[in-house]
């Protein structure tokens, strides 16, 4: 059977939550948005054809400066062995890793979360979960929409 | 084209956007915090409500199959009979009857319809594994793995697309624990001292 349904490319994947037993995950389909939620033993599936999204509702949280904190005290503490005479070597093996952590938070910008709104319901999307990476989103949708505006009006069969 | 109405999430406040908007990034006039939205054409178009089946103006005209004194609108792309607008449920691309879609649905050839699956795979991939680590339970794990594998080796995978492999490998494990208890207990049999 062909692979249906495709990955948004450049939005992320929506891994990483902090739901431990479950992940979620956002594909394309030609016509339609799929949202896998999976246990990894059982996947439920919600479907947001093209054509009924009304808007895209993006409402900015904290976890970068959350993220920042867990990353960056840590880099700072272990930096701070360093002046108590802790070898630099070993300093850099605990810092390193954090200090990455932080950087790519830093990088990545501010996180957010996406809702998804048709007639009938408004869903929480897994990704993006960061800013930059909403206009991706969009402009994917426009262009998958741009496909389906002519939706054909039922005509008299002949 | 009327003006559509935006309801700001936190407040509920309505918010009107002009149409042909395609983003909106300020802040709510009512509880000050910040929006920022796209809308999508869908925003613009009035709720569409359901078609009322046109009546047959003469007799060369198609008829529903099941409203025959109801003008045919479209083909069933499940079973090809003539519908009315009333019969007509549009599903993604497709088109169907009524009775289609119950019998579709009953029977789960429908995968636009499929809201949950059991990854059975998974299932039995992970009871190989289990019982490889808590070793005594694989008297019990390994069979049962090898059972899931066989009966749902034809149920329908992921709608994402899945392969064999893992139910493969469930059997590959779950057969050489096995052969490891048969030698385990075989060799205990046949070095018992004899009484």
């Amino acid at each position: 059977m062909a692979k249906i349904y495709q990955k948004i490319p450049g939005i992320g994947t929506g891994r990483g939550s902090f739901q431990i037993a479950s992940r979620s995950r956002v594909y394309t389909a030609p016509d339609h948005l799929l949202v896998v939620q999976s246990t990894g033993y059982t996947e439920e599936y919600k479907r947001i054809f093209f054509r009924d999204i009304r808007y895209i509702d993006v409402r900015r949280t904290n976890g970068q400066i959350w993220l920042a904190v867990i990353s960056g005290v840590p880099t700072l503490l272990f930096f701070l062995l360093y002046f108590a005479h802790v070898p630099g070597g070993l300093v850099a093996v605990f810092c390193f890793p954090f200090a990455i952590w932080f950087l790519a938070n830093f990088l990545r910008g501010p996180t957010c979360e996406c809702y998804i709104s048709t007639n009938v319901q408004t869903l929480k999307l897994p990704a993006p979960r960061r800013v930059k990476k909403i206009a991706t989103l969009i402009g994917f949708l426009r262009t998958q929409m741009a496909a389906f505006d002519s939706v054909d009006a039922p005509q008299p069969v002949a | 084209m009327p003006v559509a109405t935006f309801l700001c999430p936190k407040c509920k406040a309505a918010l009107s956007i002009e149409p042909g908007t395609t983003e909106i990034a300020s802040t709510c006039p009512q509880c000050a915090s910040p929006i920022e939205a796209f809308f999508f054409p869908a925003f613009f178009r009035p709720m569409q409500v359901g078609t009322a089946a046109t009546a047959l103006a003469d007799h060369t005209e198609a008829s529903c199959f099941y409203h025959p004194q109801k003008q045919a609108m479209r083909v069933c792309d499940g079973c090809g009979r003539m519908i009315c607008a009333l019969c007509s449920i549009d599903l993604g691309a497709e088109h169907l009857c009524p009775n289609c879609l119950a019998s579709g649905k009953k029977k789960g050839k429908i995968t636009t319809l499929e809201d949950t699956r059991t990854r059975y795979d998974s299932i039995a991939l992970s009871l190989a594994v289990f019982g490889m680590l808590f070793y005594v339970l694989s008297i019990f794990l390994a069979p049962a793995a090898i059972y899931i594998s066989i009966r749902h080796w034809n149920s329908p995978g992921s709608l994402l697309g899945s392969s064999k492999i893992r139910f493969v490998i469930a059997i590959l494990l779950a057969t050489a624990t096995l052969l490891f208890w048969f030698f385990v207990f075989g060799t205990l049999i046949l070095h018992h001292p004899k009484t």
